[in-house]
């Protein structure tokens, strides 16, 4: 088994490099001025990255479709907790709570039909050139990736107020100097709107407030979400309504002949 | 270098209060088996467990023992790695819930503005330790509980989450701390503006049912209805891992009581609030500010104790539905009860507003 082996390889590579990983990391902790890329926050990072990747690998070469399953949901979890380091607390919770949390789960209930433990599997049934496109498409993932990590850095999104400086992209964020744990008061995400709950907390004296300072991404990106993109945003709801009704549609006349199907059997039962 | 004390609480307090509720969590769970067997057995007009301590009291840990010393078995058809995983999927999605309740103004343990989406997604990762265990076993019986289970959860996480948006809709925020203290200053309560009890009462319906469903419970425990299924997904476990999996449904049921308490029921707050003698009466006349959180912690209590006992109250009061009833009633009533409730909370939170700006 070709897949089998070079899991094998994979699986003990990754260890060795998590492992490697973690022995800077714990240096870094101990000599900092010797290792002054490892800050925490970017230490995590990279442990995370390495995690995601073994993931994303081990979805790919696992031969098990529930297992290639289950290593998606986990790769769903590192990304999410990489978007929490990027501060994104939203988009770290939308991630599991729509991808972990519903669409994987419908994923995996059709195929759980499937692919019984115990039994042997049906065989994979690669499609040709199945290599060469993923390495193209990948490829043209990691430019997009690149463009955006550079150009990023000279642009700030839009839902951040002036005055902050190097915020700009999270990923740019990341590898910046600020990305050493300091005050969230300072952020000011919420403009011209009073903080009436805030007004009654008790601890203000907390190093860092979380709440406060994410209470305006949920409400800075819903406004945005509901006046600058509202097009766009009603057009994909209209695109879901479609879909919904299609699937409806699709599923009504099965439904419908396995009804009758149902019926004539129950007739017979009763008519004996 | 002195040690600062006071500082090194306010650093160390999220972790402090996270053993804390763990612990308590941990402790509560068997004397809620214990009490929970006893209630149904008065019901039922039996005795209930008796022989463990007086009157029984002892009994869950005497299981837990028992469990705890069971032979590990692990079918043969298993798939090793998720079965061995499932249960603990179960037991920690469950407990993560407890992260963002409120149980008073100052004991929790972290406050995140979308302390909603954040259970709201753990919740449904606890389906991942149902679905998983049912699959992995390897047998028939487990499977179909776990299809069950699946579909069932899907169905009704929608009206679970649709439910909960009336209480977050009114206060205006995500967290489930800033719904706490939106009720001491809710019209509802400040004003005495009781139209605001009407989308929080219909969300409430919906979100009880809801919960009876995510926590797989009578009326809706079809993942593991016994006649039919053997024991449904968790056929297959024994010993630690099944107590795992039954720890779990126990946690779930809490943290689903909590959130119950916390959006709809007034949080910790005294239900007495809006009258005037609550004042003279609170302890937070007498003993100040630690009066204040004593009392906060009393009724947090008393008002989840109470929705732990409805659920033990539904259990042995209601007979079980059969699945495409339980499909019915989540997609034909449930869901458009909890989206038309919704629409009309939108509704009185936009006159209220208009209104105010009018004056």
């Amino acid at each position: 088994m070709g897949a089998d082996r070079s899991l094998k390889l994979l699986s003990g590579l990754g260890g060795l490099a998590l492992v490697a990983y973690l022995v800077l990391w714990a240096a870094a902790g101990f000599v900092p001025e010797r290792l002054p890329f490892f800050t925490p926050v970017r230490g995590l990072f990279g442990l995370l990255a390495i995690l995601a990747v073994i993931s994303a690998l081990a979805m790919v070469m696992l031969r098990n479709p529930v297992h290639s399953a289950l290593a998606l949901v986990a790769n769903f979890f590192f990304l999410a907790i990489i978007y929490l380091l990027m501060q994104q607390v939203l988009l770290a919770f939308l991630q599991v709570l729509v991808y972990a949390g519903a669409i994987m789960v419908l994923f995996l209930f059709v195929i759980m039909f499937f692919f019984q433990p115990g039994r042997p599997d049906l065989g994979s049934s690669p499609i040709r050139q199945q290599t060469l496109g993923g390495v193209l498409f990948a490829l043209a993932m990691l430019a997009m990736a690149m463009v955006v990590i550079f150009q990023g850095a000279s642009r700030r999104p839009q839902w951040l107020s002036a005055g902050e400086e190097v915020r700009s992209s999270p990923v740019a964020y990341l590898f910046s100097e600020a990305a050493v744990p300091r005050k969230v008061q300072e952020i000011s995400l919420t403009p011209g709107r009073k903080p009436e709950l805030q007004a009654t907390r008790q601890e203000e004296e907390q190093p860092v407030n979380v709440a406060k300072a994410f209470g305006g991404q949920v409400r800075a990106i819903g406004i945005r979400l509901y006046t600058q993109y509202l097009v766009p945003f009603e057009l994909t709801s209209v695109l879901i309504l479609i879909a919904i009704i299609a699937a409806v549609v699709m599923g009504r006349d099965r439904a419908k002949k396995i009804m009758e199907l149902e019926r004539t059997r129950q007739g017979e039962v009763s008519g004996e | 270098m002195t040690l600062d004390l006071t500082s090194l609480y306010q650093t160390g307090r999220p972790y402090i209060n996270m053993l804390v509720i763990l612990a308590a969590i941990m402790g509560v769970a068997p004397m809620l088996v214990w009490i929970e067997r006893k209630y149904l057995a008065y019901y039922q007009q039996r005795v209930g467990p008796l022989y463990v301590g007086k009157f029984g009291i002892l009994q869950s840990f005497a299981d837990g023992i028992k469990l705890l010393t069971k032979e590990e078995l692990i079918p043969k058809n298993a798939d090793r790695l998720t079965y061995l995983v499932a249960p603990a999927i179960s037991m920690t999605a469950a407990f993560i819930g407890f992260a963002v309740i409120p149980i008073t103004e100052a004991f929790y343990i972290t406050d995140v503005n979308v302390a909603v989406l954040l259970w709201l997604a753990m919740s449904s990762l606890g389906a991942y330790g149902v679905i998983l265990a049912g699959w992995s076993s390897g047998s028939k019986y487990p499977f179909l509980g776990c299809l069950r289970s699946c579909s069932q959860m899907i169905s009704y996480e929608l009206s679970l989450g649709t439910s909960i948006l009336v209480p977050v809709l009114f206060a205006g925020t995500l967290s489930f701390k800033g719904i706490a203290l939106w009720w001491k200053e809710s019209p509802l309560v400040a004003q005495g503006n009781w139209i605001y009890l009407i989308p929080l009462v219909i969300g409430f319906f919906v979100f009880l049912v809801s919960g009876f469903a995510e926590t797989n419970r009578i009326p809706f425990d079809l993942p593991e209805a016994e006649n039919e299924l053997v024991a449904g997904y968790h056929t297959e476990y024994a010993s630690m891992k099944f107590a795992m999996f039954f720890l779990g449904e126990y946690v779930a049921i809490s943290a689903i009581a909590a959130i119950a308490v916390t959006a709809f029921l007034g949080a910790f707050n005294s239900p007495f609030i809006g009258f005037a003698f609550a004042k003279q009466f609170s302890l937070e006349a007498v003993w100040g500010i630690w009066g204040r959180y004593l009392g906060q912690l009393f009724w947090f209590l008393v008002k989840w104790f109470a929705l732990f006992w409805f659920f033990i109250w539904i259990r042995a009061t209601l007979p079980r539905f059969r699945f495409d009833q339980l499909q019915r009633f989540g997609w034909y009533g449930l869901l458009p009860v909890s989206l038309v409730n919704l629409i009309i909370a939108a509704l009185i939170v936009y006159s209220q507003a208009s209104a105010g700006m009018a004056k």
